[in-house]
């Protein structure tokens, strides 16, 4: 101060000094903030400033297709036009605006004027209703040409129409509330007021008509200027008019496959169902569960998954990624298991602006994807599985014939019920799936009424996602488990005595003794297969303990999943422990099946698991697809290959090889039991009786088959008869106790080398014996890997 | 030099402001031609040109136009710099008068839209035909010269109430201007009177307390409601927003500051050029690029270095209207000096301070730089009368203006 004092002798210099010293603070922090603009910042601000210049385009791309083993399109995009109305001409408001301006070049622009809003408006009134005349041609025109039914063209209008009525009420409701409390922020009066603007809706084109191929689209484009053109005369003007109709280009995902019609021999079915005439089927939804669905919806949680824009500070964007608005998306199987091999990935155009060079990045199309399956066999084995073919109705031979009366005997289900199923043809040596059928298909349970959808769950891709009780298909895997482990020599001998506790009669029976009061006697393992005995199988299962039976289970393949390239993650929203939601994934596609877990069970409960798990029943649940494959891998002496529907090996989620180091004169064995059961007279497979005789279920000139049925006890069948989504046990709704899964498993193969090619799984829901339902479908099955020339034999 | 007979006397050495307290200097008659003034006339002069050819970035065809308001701004200057400044005096308080007169015109509701044009809901400007007239840029002068005169006559401003008397004259100016709607004009008065204030000797403790109270009125008029306006508010939120690193105001109430903050990064230190430049205000949709925002695209144009130029150009106008303050020894120049740096380095200060976003957005230009006849011409007056201050000799025998002591 002294200095400054000294320096400054003067008053006001001082007090002048203060002023600088403090502009120059000021100074000094402006300096400051502009350094860290253009230097600390500078390079990201630059980059986002750049990106302005850069006007970037996506240029679409297209989806890969997915074709069968024989490079048959299954599913594709196909370019598909949509037909959209500009909502003032289904609001009424167009015919309005134009009667307006026909009254006005009319009687001249300064008449009008002249005239009082009562006169104008009854000259737009008169002349108004030409102009709705012309609207109502063009729904006529658009019904026609676009092959729509007019009733349902209006009530799709009408919907329209309410949908962006009520829309616009709440939106006015909300801009309004919004509006009035700006207006009390405000002090004092304010002579603003609130001003109802049309909303986006109200000024949109909106679709009415989609997936309209390129030939009708021409027809209404045609139609749609002719129209124009017929406005203008009628102003008798030669300005233009607003387009009434616009068409959207886009593309849909197309089935080309999917409906087909079928002929299918009828001459070697089971005796009431025999014909020389074959069936002609029109299916639809061939292989659609397989294929999958796209949905052209972006939910939160793709974008989640797999967003376009990127929350990363590069702010870059993942051109495969999923943009907010409309896209196409692989919402099931295999479209949705190999949904980034499907999707492909946009191109992009950047445009600088600054000096008009424009950058092309061209899009990549997605890549195809080939399966393993072979489409014809695949209709084929639908046909099969299609209630108006017989085989999947319920019929007599199924309960069978009173054997002392010839009585027919009752059925739970009245004759000709519908039953769902699903079949499974893998290729044993590769593990490959040539042919897997759910029924009902995806199509048919579109077009169910509410009941029968309930009741059916068309859905469900039953070969792959859901689970049943095994049953006695179980049991070769049992025997050679056990052998394997030692608790039963290869050529152990079992008596069955009827029940498995000898002083319980009523508890842990054989069918044999249940139905007949009969028992099967002292037996070995093929014949305990052969006869699917009870009692034998129990006995291993009790030997080996639930423990070993569980970790047995799961080498077959149980409790994981196969990963057979229909599996896929979503990510979802769980509730944590804490009470907030996380993203978590959750496979869809494909079942696991469940094997009981010991550690959950008391000692008493597990002993009765060890034993029930013997012959399949109990906790243990599995797919059809998983019992194919587990079976594939009994045949191939317990080398393990995953079952596969992809056929590229690099894109398969899973290509798990290995040995399970079988016993391999037990596999033998259990091959021998399986031979016997459909070969021999008493196997559960061989025989089908009717009311006057019997045949033999499989009985295929020049095919060889190796198979187990199964009568799995089913939980309750519940059929919600009035198809309100709830199943109570007030009629129509039922619940039907005391059905059986009907399963057939097995192999087929040449007669001439006498070796097992193919596995087959066939599982009729509530369809009762595997010997009477399931192998007959079976038989056909291995007819048709005949005439679709995988086996020998037979006729094409 | 005006001094020719210097040649053979020994030169003098001390400072400037010696140089002109010396009997010698005084002795002279005459107008002193060796002067901070044309230190205060050539930063103007550079400033202008830098504006110009800011402007020419964006818009090649208003340069021109502004070159032409330059020039009558340079005339106008030259005008109000011959009388002499103490001769002026005396039309201080019509000239008040008037311009209140004419800000109060400008609010009158009736008038018609042809002769006061009202721009986005403010009613600022007077159309004369050719051009707009600004009345607050007339009345930032009057009001400086108003203020001189004032605080001169009076020693009261030592007191308390003295002191706040000032701010009571003040406010008609500042509620006039403040209605229009233009409240970063209005706002200027208050940081200028208070150097002012300083200058002339106030007590420092009434001015840290007039401080004090301004820093606690901010907070204030922010949370009582109806004090701000709803877009007041908002931008205030925008700039608390943008420091939190939230940029969802983005696109409404911090647009213009976040469209700043881009176009200004871009510049680096060493500015990307013309033609890029340009492009990149255009695209990036920065408004008011030529007025308010012309800070931005010249920190594009040239960088920080252009920016630390451009400062430096102000610290030199400012530093040397000081010198012309100190120079001086009559208290009204001194004064009315101090008050037209004040003002020019507020306005820059504000308008510079929020376009790098360290102020919340307010309409107001560049001194100088920014695009606008009204506004050139009125702060080349404004240079022109501190060159003025600065021609004049003291009159002989003037008693030491503002000597108190220090506290």
């Amino acid at each position: 101060m002294r200095i400054v004092r000294s320096k400054l002798p003067i008053f006001f210099h001082r007090r002048l000094l203060l002023a600088v010293v403090a502009g120059l603070a000021a100074s000094v922090l402006l300096g400051a903030q502009l350094v860290v603009l253009t230097v600390v910042d500078g390079a990201e601000l630059r980059e986002a400033a750049e990106r302005a210049i850069q006007r970037e385009r996506y240029l679409p791309t297209w989806r890969g297709s997915i074709i069968d083993r024989n490079g048959v399109v299954l599913a594709e995009d196909r370019a598909s036009w949509s037909v959209a109305l500009p909502f003032e001409v289904i609001s009424g408001k167009r015919a309005q605006d134009l009667a307006r301006r026909q009254a006005q070049i009319e009687l001249g622009l300064e008449t009008w004027k002249s005239l009082s809003p009562e006169d104008q408006a009854a000259a737009i009134v008169g002349r108004v209703g030409a102009w709705n005349d012309l609207v109502e041609t063009l729904y006529e025109g658009v019904a026609r040409y676009s092959v729509v039914d007019r009733t349902e063209l209006d009530s799709r209008v009408d919907a329209i129409r309410q949908s962006i009525s009520r829309r616009v009420a709440s939106v006015h409701d909300r801009q309004r509330a919004r509006f009035e409390a700006e207006q009390d922020d405000r002090a004092g009066a304010s002579d603003a007021i609130f001003i109802r603007r049309p909303i986006a809706e109200q000024v949109q084109a909106h679709v009415v008509v989609t997936g309209l191929t390129d030939t009708p689209a021409f027809d209404v484009r045609r139609f749609a200027s002719e129209l124009n053109q017929q406005a203008v005369a009628m102003l008798g003007t030669t300005g233009s008019v607003q387009p009434f109709i616009e068409l959207i280009d886009g593309s849909m995902r197309s089935l080309p496959e999917a409906s087909r019609t079928i002929a299918v021999d009828q001459s070697s079915l089971p005796r009431p169902l025999r014909s020389d005439e074959p069936a002609t089927l029109l299916l639809t939804g061939v292989a659609d569960h397989i294929i999958g669905r796209v949905r052209d919806r972006v939910l939160e949680e793709d974008l989640y998954r797999r967003p376009f824009h990127r929350e990363e500070a590069d702010g870059g964007v993942d051109l495969g990624g999923y943009r907010a608005a409309a896209d196409m998306i692989g919402a099931r199987g295999v479209e949705a298991a190999m949904e980034d091999q499907l999707r492909g990935s946009l191109g992009v155009e950047r445009t600088n602006l600054e000096t008009g060079e424009v950058q092309r990045a061209m899009q990549e199309p997605g890549q195809n994807v080939q399966l393993t399956i072979d489409i014809d066999l695949q209709a084929h084995v639908q046909g099969l599985l299609d209630p108006r073919f017989g085989l999947s109705r319920v019929q007599q031979f199924h309960a069978g014939w009173d054997t002392a009366t010839g009585e027919p005997k009752g059925s739970k289900l009245p004759m000709g019920t519908p039953l769902d199923g699903a079949i499974v043809v893998l290729d044993i040596a590769t593990g490959e799936i040539l042919a897997m059928a759910s029924s009902p298909t995806f199509a048919e349970g579109n077009a169910m009424g509410a009941a029968a959808r309930s009741t059916h769950a068309p859905f469900l891709h039953r070969a792959t996602e859901a689970t049943y009780p095994p049953g006695s298909i179980v049991k070769p895997l049992v025997y050679v488990s056990a052998v394997t482990d030692r608790v039963v020599a290869v050529d152990e001998t079992i008596e069955c005595t009827g029940h498995l506790l000898p002083d319980k009669k009523d508890q842990l029976r054989c069918w044999l003794y249940k139905t007949y009061n009969a028992t099967h006697g002292e037996l070995d393992a093929a014949e305990a297969i052969k006869r699917s005995c009870n009692i034998y199988f129990f006995t291993l299962g009790q030997r080996m303990g639930l423990a070993r039976m569980a970790s047995w289970y799961r080498k077959w393949g149980l409790g994981t999943h196969l990963d057979t390239g229909l599996r896929y993650e979503r990510m979802v929203r769980s509730n944590q422990e804490d009470g907030s939601k996380e993203w978590v994934p959750k496979s869809f596609g494909e079942g696991r099946g469940f094997v009981p877990d010991t550690d959950s069970l008391d000692s008493q409960r597990q002993r009765g698991e060890s034993i029930m798990s013997g012959i399949g029943q109990g906790m243990v649940t599995w797919t059809p697809l998983q019992a194919a494959n587990a079976y594939a891998t009994l045949a191939r002496g317990g080398v393990y290959q995953d079952a596969t529907i992809i056929r590229d090996p690099a894109l398969r989620a899973s290509n798990r090889t290995g040995s399970m180091a079988l016993d391999p004169v037990a596999c033998a064995e259990a091959l021998e039991g399986l031979k016997r059961a459909v070969r021999e007279s008493g196997g559960t497979g061989h025989t089908i009786r009717y009311q006057d005789g019997q045949e033999p279920i499989f009985d295929i000139p020049g095919a060889v088959v190796w198979g187990k049925t199964g009568t799995a006890t089913a939980p309750p069948r519940r059929v919600d008869g009035d198809g309100d989504g709830i199943f109570s046990t007030t009629p129509p709704d039922e619940r039907i106790r005391g059905l059986d899964h009907a399963w057939f498993v097995g192999f087929a193969g040449n007669e001439r080398d006498d070796e097992p090619r193919y596995a087959i799984a066939v599982l009729v829901e509530y369809g009762g014996s595997g010997g009477r339902v399931a192998g007959p479908i079976a038989a056909e099955v291995v007819r048709a890997l005949q005439s679709h020339g995988y086996l020998e034999g037979g006729s094409s | 030099m005006s001094g020719g007979g210097m040649a053979h006397r020994e030169p003098f050495r001390g400072s400037l402001a010696e140089w002109r307290e010396s009997a010698r200097a005084i002795h002279r008659r005459g107008l002193s031609w060796l002067n901070a003034g044309w230190l205060v006339l050539l930063a103007a002069l550079l400033l202008s040109v830098f504006g110009i050819a800011t402007i020419d970035t964006t818009q090649p065809a208003l340069a021109g136009r502004q070159a032409v308001h330059l020039v009558i701004g340079v005339i106008l200057a030259i005008v109000v710099a011959i009388p002499d400044y103490r001769k002026m005096r005396r039309f201080t308080w019509p000239l008040a008068i008037l311009s209140c007169l004419l800000l109060f015109f400008v609010l009158i509701p009736f008038v018609p839209d042809f002769i006061v044009r009202p721009r986005n809901g403010a009613r600022r400007w007077i159309s004369l035909g050719v051009t707009d007239f600004q009345p607050s840029e007339l009345a930032k002068i009057a009001w400086i010269a108003l203020m001189a005169e004032w605080l001169v006559r009076r020693r009261n401003y030592r007191t308390f109430t003295g002191f706040l008397l000032a701010f009571v004259v003040t406010l008609i100016p500042f509620g006039l201007i403040l209605v229009e709607p233009d409240l970063g004009t209005a706002l200027l008065f208050i940081p200028t009177l208070l150097v002012m204030l300083v200058v002339a000797g106030a007590r420092l403790r009434h001015v840290f307390l007039v401080l004090l109270c301004g820093l606690a009125l901010g907070p204030l008029a922010y949370f009582t409601p109806g004090v701000l306006k709803p877009h007041q508010i908002a931008r205030v939120d925008a700039i608390v927003a943008q420091y939190r690193g939230d940029s969802s105001l983005d696109r409404d109430e911090g647009f213009q500051a976040a469209r700043a903050r881009l176009v200004i990064g871009s510049g680096g230190v060493t500015g990307v050029g013309r033609e890029h430049a340009a492009a990149l205000v255009r695209y990036n949709r920065l408004p008011e690029e030529r007025n308010d925002m012309i800070f931005a695209v010249l920190v594009c144009r040239w960088g920080l270095i252009g920016g630390l130029g451009l400062w430096a150009l102000y610290l030199v106008f400012s530093l040397a209207g000081m010198m012309t303050a100190g120079a001086t020894r009559d208290a009204f120049g001194r004064l009315l000096v101090v008050g037209v740096v004040s003002m020019v380095f507020f306005q820059m200060l504000v308008n510079t301070g929020m376009t790098i976003g360290l102020l919340p957005i307010t309409g107001m230009t560049l001194p100088f730089v920014s695009y606008g006849g009204s506004s050139l011409v009125m702060t080349w007056v404004m240079a022109g009368l501190v060159f003025n201050v600065a021609l004049r000799r003291p009159r002989r025998m003037q008693r030491e203006a503002f000597a108190f002591e220090d506290e």
